[in-house]
């Protein structure tokens, strides 16, 4: 440890060349944000391109679900008047079974639902009335309308009556139209009718919803301070098909990072180094008069980390960044293996390529910047030290995981 | 306070100086001379732990210098030596009486009045306040000088002291120095090439490629 008096040299030779540790901090600073801006932008574009993809499909931005049993929909009302949400879609969803002509019973799924805020939420679910009906057959409360898969399990056609099996008994509907929506059986009908006919009078079971652009999720399901037993939800299965479409957009995004990351990195290293080879006769000279190497490179170290310390005070969350976290340590991995297989850098080699071709030695100042970055240790020293440090670096891998995950347990 | 036994160095094929022996009393002052590329500056810097002989002996304040590793000569040299360089090495940033301070800083004992009465004894004590870019080549060795002795070391070692300067203010700042290591105590040891810096000397050793040997 260099004496604590030579912070004093340290405070000069900024003051002396502020210009030079102010790019050096510009730098750490910029290089800090480009990355972690390079990921926001990544977890933005693919929020928003979510958001594109689930309103082109119908899937809304949360859901809230009530027990099986379903829940007030004077709910509804607190919900769709609470600021922050654009649109608010009642559903009272029902698994029954419908039985078709031949009397062969049938399971279906069905929901009831409010027209007028459905083409918005969920354009799939939105019925097509067939022919004969008027346009105001989807908020007749007797009137349901099936997706192809119940049409055909079910063998009915438009005008049919089709039974539904409510409670004991058996309620009669007629076959109004058709819905564009694939997958399971799935009949649709106006909600309040669906309430009347299923004995759910003023109970709904699920509120989907559409935010509006930026609104925080966490946020607004602690306003909106819900029931016992409603739910905040989010469609994971949706999730991972957002996810698998959005992946090449993604990969992009996560290169342009890594690229980012890089050019940062390079001029964090190169301002610094330009700064310590600026200063190496000012070393040289300390070194002279008695500033031992161990104490050099500590006052080094010690300026670089005031200077990575204070360029990071606004991106300290980068240390989570995903992209940085494994490339340093791939990076770190890399050197280790090449230590372990006696392969030198081909940085190293090209520079004694380059030293062996120039016509001098190395300068008085050369020589003890070289002293101060290199040292004449045995192989296996330098080896066992990267192995470490590699290791070092997995383990804080796990400790601390990268993508914003909770520190383990006793962290 | 310094002695040499056989002391050779050569860099790959090419030898420096070799079987040089000579000591170095304290209070003594010694000039060494000898043609250039003769080695003296090596010899130096092997004296200073800065190079290290191929062979010989070499002791410093009573230890033995080549048995040190790099840091421990580091700390010894703060402690018992002063250097004064042809071409000054004062750091820019730093004002006069800072760059005095310098081996103190690394001592940790920081002493202003200290330094204040340095600057005195070497006539620049109004000018502890000024940057090195507002001194002359005069001033500036005579800095040197103050940096050399503000510790209170063992040996001065001064390279060429006089090499940039003009012969008046040459034989100031020698009269500068011969008065600092007169009245430390310290033993100094003056490489030169200078015959009006060598009637300073109490003793005058040439170095040849053969070793070295009293002037006559």
């Amino acid at each position: 440890m260099p004496p604590l008096s030579l912070w004093r040299l340290s405070w000069r030779e900024w003051r002396h060349h502020p210009w030079r540790h102010g790019i050096a901090l510009l730098a750490v600073a910029l290089g800090v944000a480009l990355a972690w801006s390079v990921h926001l932008i990544n977890a933005s574009a693919l929020a928003e391109f979510s958001a594109a993809v689930r309103a082109a499909n119908g899937e809304p931005d949360l859901s809230l679900r009530a027990p099986r049993e379903g829940v007030d929909d004077a709910l509804f009302e607190r919900v769709a008047l609470t600021p922050g949400v654009a649109l608010a879609s009642p559903l009272l969803e029902i698994d029954t079974y419908g039985r078709s002509p031949s009397g062969e019973r049938v399971a279906v799924r069905v929901l009831g639902i409010d027209a007028l805020s459905i083409a918005a939420m969920a354009p799939t679910l939105l019925p097509r009335t067939g022919r004969g009906e008027g346009r105001f057959a989807v908020l007749d409360p007797d009137a349901v309308f099936v997706n192809a898969r119940a049409r055909q399990l079910l063998g009915v056609k438009d005008g049919d009556a089709l039974p539904l099996r409510s409670g004991a008994g058996w309620q009669s509907l007629r076959l109004a139209g058709e819905l564009p929506a694939a997958g399971a059986p799935l009949l649709v009908m106006d909600i309040a009718g669906a309430q009347a006919h299923f004995g759910k009078a003023g109970l709904l079971t699920r509120i989907d919803l559409r935010l509006h652009p930026g609104q925080d999720v966490q946020a607004l399901v602690a306003a909106l301070a819900l029931p016992p037993g409603v739910t905040p939800a989010a469609a994971d299965a949706a999730e991972q098909r957002l996810s698998n479409l959005s992946r090449a957009y993604r990969v992009n995004l996560t290169v342009l990072a890594l690229v980012a990351l890089f050019v940062g990195a390079f001029l964090v290293y190169s301002v610094v180094s330009l700064s310590l080879a600026q200063r190496a006769p000012a070393f040289a000279l300390l070194g002279v008069l008695g500033l031992t190497a161990r104490e050099r490179r500590t006052l080094v170290l010690a300026e670089c980390a005031v200077l990575g310390a204070a360029g990071s005070l606004l991106g300290w969350r980068w240390v989570r960044n995903r992209a940085f976290r494994y490339t340093h340590l791939a990076a770190i991995v890399f050197v280790a293996a090449e230590a372990l297989v006696g392969m030198a850098c081909p940085l190293t080699v090209w520079e004694y390529v380059l030293r062996r071709a120039a016509p001098d030695g190395p300068s008085f100042v050369a020589h003890w910047v070289s002293r101060l970055l290199y040292y004449d240790l045995p192989g296996w020293v330098f080896t066992t030290g990267y192995v470490v440090f590699a290791s070092a670096v997995a383990v804080t891998l796990w400790l601390i995981p990268p993508g914003g995950d909770r520190p383990r347990e006793g962290l | 306070m310094l002695q040499l036994q056989g002391l050779s160095k050569s860099f790959g094929d090419t030898p420096v100086f070799r079987d040089v022996g000579f000591s170095v009393a304290r209070g003594e002052f010694v000039a060494l001379v000898g043609e250039s590329g003769v080695g003296k500056s090596t010899l130096l810097n092997c004296i200073a732990g800065l190079e290290r002989p191929d062979r010989g002996q070499l002791q410093l304040a009573g230890q033995d210098l080549l048995a040190l590793d790099e840091d421990a000569r580091a700390r010894l040299r703060r402690v018992q030596l002063g250097f004064v360089f042809q071409a000054f090495h004062v750091l820019p940033h730093l004002s006069v009486a800072e760059n005095v301070s310098l081996p103190l800083l690394l001592l940790a004992r920081p002493d202003a009045a200290r330094v204040q009465a340095v600057l005195d004894a070497v006539g620049l004590g109004e000018l502890g306040a000024r940057m090195p870019a507002q001194l002359s080549g005069g001033q500036l060795q005579r800095v040197a000088i103050a940096r050399a002795v503000v510790h209170a070391p063992a040996l001065i070692l001064a390279d060429e002291p006089t090499g940039n300067l003009d012969p008046t203010t040459a034989e100031r700042v020698l009269s500068a120095l011969v008065a600092q290591v007169r009245g430390s105590g310290a033993a100094c040891l003056l490489v030169t090439h200078s015959q009006a810096a060598t009637r300073h000397a109490d003793r005058v050793l040439l170095l040849t490629a053969d070793g070295v040997r009293p002037q006559a």
